[in-house]
Parts: C-alpha cells; structure tokens; sequence
C-alpha cells in the first residue's frame, strides 16, 4: 500500500455516462465528451495491470535516464497508460503483474510515478 | 458518390528534393527546388497556379508564402497545413479537394520540413502524463512490436527484413536519405533503441521537400497539359483513431483504423485490395510495414511475414510495399513525406521509375499515418 506521504493516484469517474479517464483533471470525458466538471477524482477501481512492457535503450526523453522499462499499464476498464516501471529488468515483470503506483516527490521534472510489482501478487 | 467520382482531379506533375540528414540548407531551398522540378514536369509556369497547400510540421508558421514569393507574387492563394506526419497527404488532400470542389483548376500541393525542436501540441495539453514516453511514436510502436511478437508469433528476423527490403529499394531511389543496402545480419545488429526494435528498423531524421501539381479535366483542356502522363486521383480519405473499446477485440487500435481507413479509400475507388499494384506506406517502425500492410489487404490475415519473406511485396512481387524505400529507407521529413509518396507512385504508374520499376503498374494507394493516430489515405490510377 501507498505511505501515508503518498499521494493517491486518481482517474477521473464520469458522472455522465461512468467511463474511467486519466488524468482526472482531463478536459473532458474520452468516452461521452462529458466537460470535465463532470469527472470525479477518484481511486482506481482496481488494481493495476502491466499489460506489456519494453526496455528503452536511446536516450528518447530529456530527463529520462536509460536503460529503462515502460509498460503498459491498465489502470481501469478501458484506461491503459504507459509508465514507468521501477524494475531491473522488463524480465522481472510479466504481462498481468499487479503494479502498485509509488510517488517519488521530485523526478527531475518528469513524472514522479513509478509502478513496482506488488509482492506476493500474481505473477 | 465521392466528389472525386463526380470530378475527376489529376496529377499532372511531381518534383523532389532529396531527403537527407539535416544540413544548414534554408527550407526555401528545398521546397522551391521541388516546386520548379513539379512545374517543369507538368510544363507550367508559376503564374499559372492559382492555389498553394504547403504542409509542415517543424518549420513554423506562415511558410509558404516566405517561401513561394520567390516564384512571383502573383496573388496566388496559400495555406499551411500541419498534421504531424500526415502533414503532406493533408495538403494533398485539401489541394485535391479544392480543385474537385471547382475552386481551382489547378493547385499546388508542396511538403517541405526541416529538422525542428521536436515541440508537440501534446505536450502542451496542460496535463500531466504517466510517463514522458507517452508522446513518443517509437515507445508506443516498440510496445506494439512486442505485443504482436507475442500474439503471432512475429520474429527479429521478420523486423529485419522489411528494413532490409525498403533500403535495398531505397539504394535504388536517387531521392532517398539512405542509399546502402543492408543485410539481415546488419540490420539486426545495429544498435537496439527500444524493445526489439534496432536503429535501422527506423525511420531517420532528416529534411527535404516534394511538390505534386494536380487539375481538373477542364484545367487539363485549358492549359494544354499533356494528358497522357496524368495519374488520376481516384480517392482520399481521412480519419482518426477509435476508443479501443469501439475496436474488435484483440486488435489493436492503430491497426484497426489502418484497416477502415485503406477500406473506406478502395471503397471510393471502386476497387478491391488486390488490383492494388503498389502501396507506399508509414513504416516509421519495420512492425508497421508488417501489421498495415495486411490490413490494407496486400496478404492474406496472418500471412504478413510469410509474403514478405517470399517477395510478395517486392519490385516485380505481386504488390510493391515501399517501393521507394518507404519511411525507413527513403526517409521521413515529415512535412514532405505524404507528398513524396504520391511522387513515387505517379513516377511508378508512368514507367517513370528507372531502376527500381515495378513493372505493369497501374493503381497504388498512397497511406500515411499522423502521430500514431490519424490516417490519410490516397488511390491513384493511370487510366
């Protein structure tokens, strides 16, 4: 589970017509078009899915140190981000691996999450 | 019926200026090196082109008119059109449509790019992504080749030899960024830049222009222009990605909407996938070529590597995919690259593609993808 000092990560829950969305401050719903007053900033309603993940090796992003792991990362019914994975190895997680968010504070000006495999989750 | 079955529009001439590695060359060089070659091949003079569609993705705004004053300001009309690497096949688009709508009857539609800063309206969205690939075509395309490594049973090998065919197709091409055949072996060891994708699985960056000039019949009958080398314009279609959920299960999106896309273009031709002779397509990543290239219809469902592994998709094979060396070989500015498609195929339809003629060629489709979530597509025919 998160530490206290972590923020939640939220999606945002469409009063309209009950799609998921990230972020939840998105302008508006991707599946009704529903304004975004209409997102509710909620938790995920489950739990998070790595559905593929690969290394990245060129120095593709500023502030993006390589080697490493993106995945794709379902976070809702419908909802897949990419992500960072907080892994060695893209061998250490396989596609349906639990993944829990960790927020790192500063990330040097790219997105403080990462994802680890949960322990002891399905592998 | 389509405005382009009631109003038949032509290409009546194409010009190029090399793709290659970025240089100090002004933009205004390229671009007005591949007009003055597109009007000399349709024998027109620059007055005589009413309308200019100009797409860019990195040079700025407002490049045309900098650029086409050179020619003579003749009061032409001008406007600039960006839609990432669509950009071209969108000018293309609107200068066809406009001479369709009966506007014009002539029109000029020019590509042209410089290596720019890489700035996106997705970045700039005022929301935060999850991660700072998320805007990156290759990521999502090496996550996509891992995928459907996965699911069918795709190889390194099969990667390998699309790049291995468009550079060969591409050492061919006197208009391509790079001019070397590559081996299997070459192709695989070069350096890896994410998932199984290696560098000379992709695209390079680069810059350059291409022009094609298209009119109306009656443009055609008025100026005098020498029908017989005219490549009809026989579709073009345009649209964007889907939900996932609206896509059928399994497939991905991007794959999906190549397949509604090229099927909506052949449609509006008239025509099925195998009178298709040649196909110039996005192949920014090998694992496009591969995945479009069947759902375009060039092979049977889940035979994609199995054609290209034969030569199906070949010069002289029973479709030509990329005969110019495509995005991976030939190059992909950008702005220019939608139009320089269109330039291949119409060289390929007249007999005008000397040393890498696929021969008998007669209809061609033209698609092209923007950010990983748009299509345009083009078909062309020499009647």
């Amino acid at each position: 589970m998160p530490s206290p000092e972590t923020p939640p990560l939220l999606l945002g829950h469409c009063q309209v017509c009950g799609a998921w969305n990230f972020p939840a401050d998105s302008w508006g719903c991707r599946a009704c078009g529903a304004a975004r007053n209409h997102l509710q900033a909620m938790p995920p309603p489950g739990p998070a899915i790595l559905r593929n993940a690969v290394t990245v090796h060129a120095e593709l992003s500023p502030g993006l140190p390589v080697p490493c792991v993106v995945g794709e990362i379902e976070l809702a019914p419908g909802v897949i981000e990419e992500a960072l994975l907080q892994v060695a190895s893209e061998a250490d997680v396989a596609p349906g691996r639990v993944l829990e968010p960790v927020h790192l504070g500063d990330a040097g000006g790219i997105s403080p999450w990462r994802f680890v495999p949960v322990q002891g989750g399905p592998r | 019926m389509s405005i382009l079955q009631r109003n038949p529009v032509y290409v009546v001439g194409i010009g190029m200026h090399r793709y290659q590695f970025p240089t100090d060359t002004p933009y205004v060089q390229l671009g007005l090196t591949a007009v003055r070659e597109a009007l000399a091949d349709a024998r027109l003079l620059w007055p005589q082109v009413p309308l200019a569609v100009v797409g860019s993705a990195a040079i700025g705004m407002a490049a045309g008119r900098v650029m086409l004053r050179h020619l003579g300001s003749t009061g032409f009309e001008v406007m600039q059109v960006e839609n990432a690497s669509a950009s071209g096949s969108t000018a293309f688009r609107t200068a066809c449509l406009q001479v369709a709508a009966g506007e014009h009857d002539v029109a000029l539609a020019l590509g042209v790019d410089k290596f720019g800063d890489g700035r996106r309206a997705a970045g700039k969205d005022g929301l935060q992504p999850l991660s700072p690939t998320t805007h990156i075509p290759l990521v999502k395309f090496a996550l996509l080749t891992r995928r459907l490594m996965q699911d069918h049973g795709l190889t390194d090998a099969d990667l390998a030899r699309v790049a291995v065919k468009n550079h060969g197709n591409a050492a061919l091409n006197p208009h391509a960024q790079f001019r070397k055949p590559r081996t299997l072996e070459q192709v695989l060891d070069s350096p890896r830049i994410a998932g199984a994708l290696t560098s000379l699985m992709c695209t390079p960056r680069g810059e350059g222009a291409a022009a094609v000039i298209v009119a109306s019949q009656a443009g055609i009958d008025r100026l005098g222009l020498d029908r017989q080398r005219a490549v009809r314009v026989l579709a073009s279609v345009s649209c964007s990605e889907r939900l996932a959920e609206d896509v059928p299960a399994g497939v991905p999106p991007i794959v999906e909407l190549v397949r509604q896309s090229a099927r909506s273009a052949l449609q509006q031709a008239g025509l099925a996938a195998d009178a298709l002779d040649l196909i110039e397509l996005h192949d920014a990543f090998s694992i496009e070529e591969l995945v479009y290239a069947e759902a375009i219809g060039a092979c049977a469902p889940g035979d994609a590597a199995g054609a290209l592994a034969r030569g199906d998709w070949g010069i002289g094979g029973r479709c030509a995919v990329n005969a110019s060396g495509g995005l991976i070989g030939m190059g992909h500015p950008l702005g220019p690259t939608g139009i320089g498609q269109v330039a291949e195929i119409v060289r390929q339809l007249r007999g005008e593609a000397t040393g890498r003629q696929h021969p008998g060629a007669r209809t061609g489709l033209a698609h092209m993808i923007g950010l990983g979530t748009m299509a345009a597509a083009h078909v062309l025919h020499k009647e």
